[in-house]
């Protein structure tokens, strides 16, 4: 580690640590990631899921599995990030900006005949917090 | 969002957020690791650091603030009867004789609000790119759950799928960041929910530690290998004869 990216590993206690310090010196640059804390880091995090599970059939002859080639390493190469500065607002952007990149909160009416519903939230039932991909309003 | 509207058929009423600036921050970062990972053989330790490295960066942005209080301590049980008074015990691991690992998080550090803003400031907390890069993981892995899709979807995962019929070509290049790899193919298979299937090869295939395996399983939680048959017959118990599968873990 030392050779590569000059870091003592010995100063950094956990691997993502590591990965956040060589990623910091080597990698970050000039740009400015915000640090986002408050009702703001509230909001955002009521919309970090990770992936979806689902099981659709319960059962099949020849069926062949793929995996994808580290997929976060991939989005976060080839997708644009969220930084800069931050601008909220209030009222639907969408008349106003065209593409408009961020968080927002929205109400979602879905397609009622999908065979496989794509975007998740999280439900809450006796106590038992598990996410699912509704169809509905 | 724009992925769902067009391709799915959802709408969307946009009633507030907040907007970001656009950035590739990360591209140098992930190519430069994952030249590494890609020209090393799998038993050279670098391997697993880059494939590591390349894994672990994301979640550093999303981390709850609670971890940053969160302390550890090895105490004896008198030790720990002190402490429940003033702090939140959220761990303990029985050590030897009466000693115990526990993890916890002092009140007068979780209950100062405005301590805890300041802190803030020195978490290097953007949970923002988190969020954004486990949506884009499953904006990409929704491009095989469309409609027009010639195969039908037994399960999916995070990062993988189960389906009926071979890949397009375009999609499958085993070494290419992004595209799908042919990871194995069933003769039979069951699904019983969420992290929990089986599969039966059609030969004995030699994994890599050398053994002979006839069948790939997996139990959410459970480290002991499961017979392709238990989860099998699970699947077709009938309601009126429901018989119990136990499974005992070994410690």
């Amino acid at each position: 580690m030392f050779n590569r990216y000059q870091l003592n590993i010995t100063k950094f206690s956990t691997l993502s640590s590591l990965a956040f310090g060589i990623f910091r010196a080597h990698f970050l640059k000039d740009t400015k990631i915000p640090l986002i804390s408050g009702q703001m880091l509230a909001d955002i995090r009521q919309g970090y899921y990770g992936g979806a599970t689902d099981m659709y059939i319960p059962s099949g002859d020849n069926i062949f599995t793929y995996d994808v080639n580290s997929l976060y390493p991939f989005v976060m190469a080839n997708f644009p990030m969220p930084i800069g500065k931050i601008r909220f607002f209030e009222g639907n952007v969408l008349d106003i900006i065209d593409k408009p990149f961020g968080f927002f909160e929205v109400e979602i009416t879905t397609p009622t005949n999908l065979k496989i519903p794509i975007i998740l939230t999280r439900v809450t039932k006796h106590g038992h917090t598990s996410t699912m991909a509704p169809l509905g309003n | 969002m724009f992925n769902a509207m067009n391709k799915f058929g959802y709408s969307f009423k946009v009633i507030r957020g907040y907007l970001f600036d656009q950035g590739f921050i990360f591209k140098d970062y992930v190519n430069s690791l994952y030249e590494i990972k890609s020209t090393t053989s799998k038993a050279d330790p670098m391997y697993l650091i880059s494939k590591l490295l390349l894994n672990t960066l994301y979640g550093k942005f999303g981390m709850h603030e609670e971890v940053f209080f969160t302390q550890h301590q090895i105490v004896s049980d008198d030790e720990l009867f002190e402490m429940i008074d003033f702090n939140m015990i959220l761990d303990t691991t029985p050590l030897r004789e009466d000693r115990q690992l526990i993890s916890f998080i002092n009140d007068k550090a979780r209950d100062i609000d405005h301590k805890l803003n300041e802190l803030h400031h020195n978490l290097n907390i953007s949970i923002g790119l988190s969020a954004a890069i486990t949506a884009y993981g499953r904006i990409h892995m929704s491009q095989f759950k469309q409609e027009d899709c010639k195969f039908d979807i037994l399960y999916t995962d995070t990062d993988s799928i189960a389906i009926d019929r071979p890949l397009p070509d375009k999609f499958v290049d085993s070494t290419k960041l992004g595209s799908m790899k042919l990871e194995n193919i069933f003769k039979k298979s069951v699904y019983l929910g969420p992290k929990m299937y089986g599969g039966l090869f059609n030969t004995f295939i030699v994994d890599k530690d050398g053994n002979c395996n006839a069948a790939i399983t997996k139990v959410k939680g459970y480290k002991n290998i499961v017979s392709f048959d238990t989860l099998n017959n699970l699947l077709y118990l009938k309601d009126d004869n429901i018989q119990k599968t136990e499974l005992k873990q070994e410690k």
